[in-house]
């Protein structure tokens, strides 16, 4: 009796409780974009969740789901469906395939590679592309690989269009094609571009040379049905940095990162189509059944931009963006929070994936929205959230940080010179001071200076200083492909760890930094940088002035003042790079 | 189809766009009229002004709640009090209060959130007037309703403005490709099109912080003019009313008491200066392709517009760095014997 009491005045006592005053832990990964396809059945959107390692299924008409959990960190990817009805999803940290059915049982878990990224249906096989450089051909019924390609490193889409095989990369934004033997036959990148001069040009009175703006960061790669490629990539204005409030900006009236899209049409060069996205990070394209629309997801500003393919017939003409009139078509914002990814239903729905409530938002051809919140924890990260929203000149954190690494450019600031974008995966709470100079004590402190300042980010909450170190510091460097001579990497660590050569003197510890700042000979006292995953981000020094690793120990390297290489022959410094390579 | 007509067209000889020139002189402008303690004083800022009004109401949404959006944000707040404040102004929006949020307390009891939120409301008026503005602008819907907020208020009228402008620049282009103008001047006209996107943006971000709403841009279809016609709006708009903007905003940047004020506006004047350039620019161009007596009706049109910026009612909201009615004659006092009584030479 008195514990019925007791429970029954529980049951009417009111619970008052308040917000969290501190923030939660982390939660998410990096937004690569691009996980969501509508399966061939047309009711059902097939989401890969990366944040939650999980793959979903939704009823589109209903909003039922089923779902299947996967390993913790595989963070599930690019995901394809082939003739016979199965799901195949690149686990982009698990390093392997998994196929599903329809069910989403799960038929098999290949291992393929250490960071798989793009995927696509190449008759009954599966191609999969990865970041270390592999292009791994499976059998879709299942089975091991059938062939194994080593292309250049950070590859990012493959496609199989009118049977040629195409691979994009990702930072440099290069497409790749490939003949049947695996042999690559042609190597496109899209077109420079220009723009105006951030003060305008003073016609008349001696102008201002235009800037150039050179692709970067291919995020998403597709095909038309007439076989035309559309590549939805970065532009980088290769324009003077400024370090004070707003630096970054005034390009175009936004910052120094802008959209593009890139059309290669069979037998034709690339064709830079007229700059008409409006946003940062433009992380997923799809293409609306009748052909005549693409959707573009815009991470960075929370919308999906919708844009005529008749439109990618407008040339760049070097100037600024121009508003264009494309009647009904136009953002669209369902106010909730970034979305990662866009498909289309037979019937001309367009669905965006919002990762955080999380959420479907299914938009009818009639103009009907139905937002489906989805099964999943409640996901929140503010310093998540800091790094991947645009500011008011347009770009995120995430525009030189793809997926919390780097875009592989030299910026010129005014008074520094000349900077490589530095990785920011890897331990980065371990990596302090930053910056090359090491002007930056802690991740606080930049944020101030970097995001708030020169980005014109306004005020970092409290919530947002607590957030973003230990966010970032669950993205993994990356992960170096198998090498080819094991025998190779070993003799490279005796070289690296000799006395002799010394480079383990400065690139010491689990980190292979002492995190001193020093003058290599290399232009200056520079911060000793980790070398946790070096291989995947040339240009190397402070200045990119070093293409590849071979060339690191060249002219630009500080000579015997950055380790005492002269003396080794051309076989040591090959062996020291593919140890370096392997890290 | 894109505004790439003209993009390249004209082949007359573009005038200069005196960019750096105007800057300079603007630039002394303000700097001349700044007091010596400029952008050390912040007396003056805060609830002070004649149309703030103080309230606060305790809003009720259940929990959970089913609009995903609202959904997002409740449970952005429940594990983080800092972004409670999304909450807080999606509540204010949802109650179509129209107030600048000073204060936010969220409760959860039950199957309910609590919100009492503190905002300052004002008297309508508190806007500004500058910017380019298109031909065929509708006047704003709301900006006569009552209970607006002072700073979000504010900010919602120049996102208003900006994003007229947008149309402005858009119309300006046609209309100069029709003309023959030189390609540069249609180009750089697409190009302020682009700016005025992002100010439009920046504006709205801080008037959706402060809770006020922007009025939607009603604007009648675009038509060409005659030149003269068009000279005599770009005089007026460009010339006058673009200059002066840059000039305010130039003041803005400078006087504004919040850091994050100061870079937007700091940004906006870059680009405002650049623009009011190009009016001086078109202005060149026009008056070179125009008879005597239609070159003497648009600078009479000059004319009456800087008279008549002198007697518009001149805002005092030091919370967003404006000049006082005092520090605003000033500044047109010193613009018009820099720039508008001898032109832009």
């Amino acid at each position: 009796m008195k514990k019925l009491l007791l429970l029954s005045l529980a049951a009417c006592q009111s619970i008052t409780t308040t917000p969290s005053p501190n923030p939660p832990p982390p939660w998410g990964v990096p937004i690569s974009g691009g996980n969501m396809i509508v399966a061939h059945d047309g009711r059902h959107a097939i989401i890969a969740d990366p944040d939650r390692d999980r793959v979903m299924s939704v009823d589109i008409a209903s909003g039922a789901t089923l779902e299947v959990p996967l390993s913790k960190d595989d963070e599930p990817g690019r995901l394809v469906e082939d003739a016979a009805g199965r799901i195949h999803v690149a686990l982009r940290r698990g390093g392997a395939v998994v196929t599903l059915n329809d069910k989403l049982t799960v038929l098999a878990r290949r291992p393929v590679c250490a960071e798989p990224r793009g995927i696509a249906v190449d008759g009954d096989s599966i191609d999969v592309a990865c970041s270390g450089g592999e292009l791994v051909t499976l059998p879709a019924a299942g089975g091991d690989p059938t062939r194994v390609l080593h292309l250049d490193r950070d590859l990012r889409d493959v496609l199989v269009v009118g049977g040629q095989l195409y691979v994009t990369r990702f930072r440099t934004a290069e497409l790749l094609a490939l003949d049947a033997s695996g042999a690559v036959t042609s190597r496109v990148s899209p077109p420079q571009v220009s723009r105006p001069a951030p003060e305008g040009p003073e016609l008349g009175s001696g102008s201002a040379p235009p800037i150039p703006a050179i692709a970067a960061v291919a995020w998403r790669t597709i095909a038309l049905a007439d076989g035309t490629i559309v590549m939805t990539h970065q532009r980088s204005l290769q324009t003077i940095l400024h370090e004070t409030e707003g630096g970054y900006g005034g390009n175009c009236g936004g910052g120094p990162v802008e959209d593009a899209l890139t059309v290669v049409r069979p037998g034709q060069p690339p064709f830079a189509a007229n700059p008409i996205l409006d946003g940062a990070l433009p992380v997923d394209t799809a293409l609306s059944p009748d052909g005549t629309t693409l959707a573009v997801v815009l991470a960075g500003s929370g919308i999906v931009q919708t844009v005529p393919v008749s439109a990618l017939s407008d040339p760049d003409d070097g100037g600024c963006k121009v508003i264009p009139d494309i009647g009904p078509l136009g953002p669209i914002g369902d106010d909730l929070g970034l979305p990662t990814s866009v498909a289309y239903a037979p019937d001309g729905s367009m669905l965006v994936y919002y990762p955080e409530l999380p959420a479907l938002a299914v938009h009818g051809t009639q103009s009907k929205t139905i937002t489906y919140t989805l099964p999943g924890s409640f996901g929140y990260d503010s310093g998540r959230a800091l790094f991947h929203t645009q500011t008011v000149i347009g770009i995120a954190c995430a525009s030189c940080h793809p997926e919390a690494r780097d875009d592989g450019l030299v910026w010129q600031f005014d008074a520094e010179g000349k900077r490589r974008t530095q990785s920011v995966a890897g331990r980065i709470l371990e990596r302090g001071p930053y910056h090359w100079s090491g002007d930056m004590a802690d991740l606080p402190t930049l944020m101030d200076n970097v995001f708030a300042q020169r980005m014109a980010g306004g005020t970092v909450s409290r919530s947002q200083h607590l957030s973003l170190g230990p966010w970032l510091d669950r993205v993994a460097a990356p992960q170096p492909p198998t090498p080819a001579d094991p025998a190779a990497v070993d003799r490279g660590r005796d070289l690296f760890q000799s006395t002799d050569v010394g480079c383990a003197t400065c690139h010491s510890g689990p980190l292979f930094t002492n995190h001193t700042l020093v003058d290599v000979g290399t232009g200056g006292t520079f911060k000793v940088p980790s070398l946790l995953g070096v291989g995947a981000r040339p240009p190397f020094l402070h200045d990119g002035c070093a293409a590849t690793l071979v060339d690191r120990f060249g002219a630009c390297g500080g000579g015997d003042k950055h380790g005492h290489t002269s003396q080794l022959s051309q076989a040591q410094l090959a062996d020291l790079v593919s140890y370096l390579e392997s890290l | 189809m894109t505004l790439g007509q003209g993009r390249n067209g004209g082949c007359n000889p573009a005038p200069p766009v005196q960019v750096k020139r105007l800057r300079s002189v603007l630039q002394q402008v303000v700097l001349a009229s700044l007091p010596l303690a400029a952008g050390c004083d912040t007396a003056g800022v805060g609830p002070i002004d004649n149309c703030i009004e103080h309230a606060s109401r305790t809003l009720v949404s259940e929990d959970p709640s089913p609009h995903a959006p609202l959904q997002l944000k409740i449970e952005s707040c429940r594990v983080d009090v800092d972004a409670c404040i999304r909450l807080c102004n999606t509540l204010l929006d949802d109650a179509q209060i129209n107030g600048s949020m000073t204060g936010c307390a969220v409760t959860f009891q039950d199957n309910e959130v609590h919100a009492a939120i503190a905002y300052d409301t004002v008297t309508p008026g508190c806007g500004a007037a500058t910017g380019r503005r298109p031909d065929g602008l509708a006047p704003p819907r709301r900006m006569h309703t009552p209970s607006r907020s002072a700073l979000g208020a504010w900010f919602a009228n120049v996102a208003w403005l900006e994003a007229s402008s947008i149309y402005a620049f858009l119309q300006l282009a046609r209309e100069l490709a029709a003309h023959e103008a030189p390609g540069a001047l249609v180009r750089l006209a697409q190009a302020a099109a682009r700016d005025e996107v992002r100010h439009a943006q920046l504006m709205s971000r801080f008037a959706q912080r402060f809770g006020g709403a922007q009025p939607p841009v009603e604007v009648a279809p675009p038509r060409v003019r005659t030149l003269e016609a068009l000279a005599i709006e770009n005089a007026i708009e460009g010339c006058v009313r673009e200059t002066w903007g840059a000039v305010v905003a130039l003041w803005q940047a400078q006087r504004a008491p919040d850091a994050e004020m100061r870079a937007a506006f700091a940004l906006i004047a870059r680009d405002e200066v650049r623009h009011a350039a190009l009016g001086w620019a078109i202005d060149r161009w026009a008056m070179g392709q125009l008879d005597h007596a239609a070159q003497v009706r648009v600078a009479l049109a000059r004319e009456a517009a800087v008279a008549s910026l002198a007697a518009e009612r001149i805002d005092e909201l030091p919370a967003v760095g404006l000049p006082s009615a005092a520090d605003a004659r000033r500044l047109h006092a010193r613009t018009y014997s820099s720039l508008w009584n001898g032109g832009l030479s």
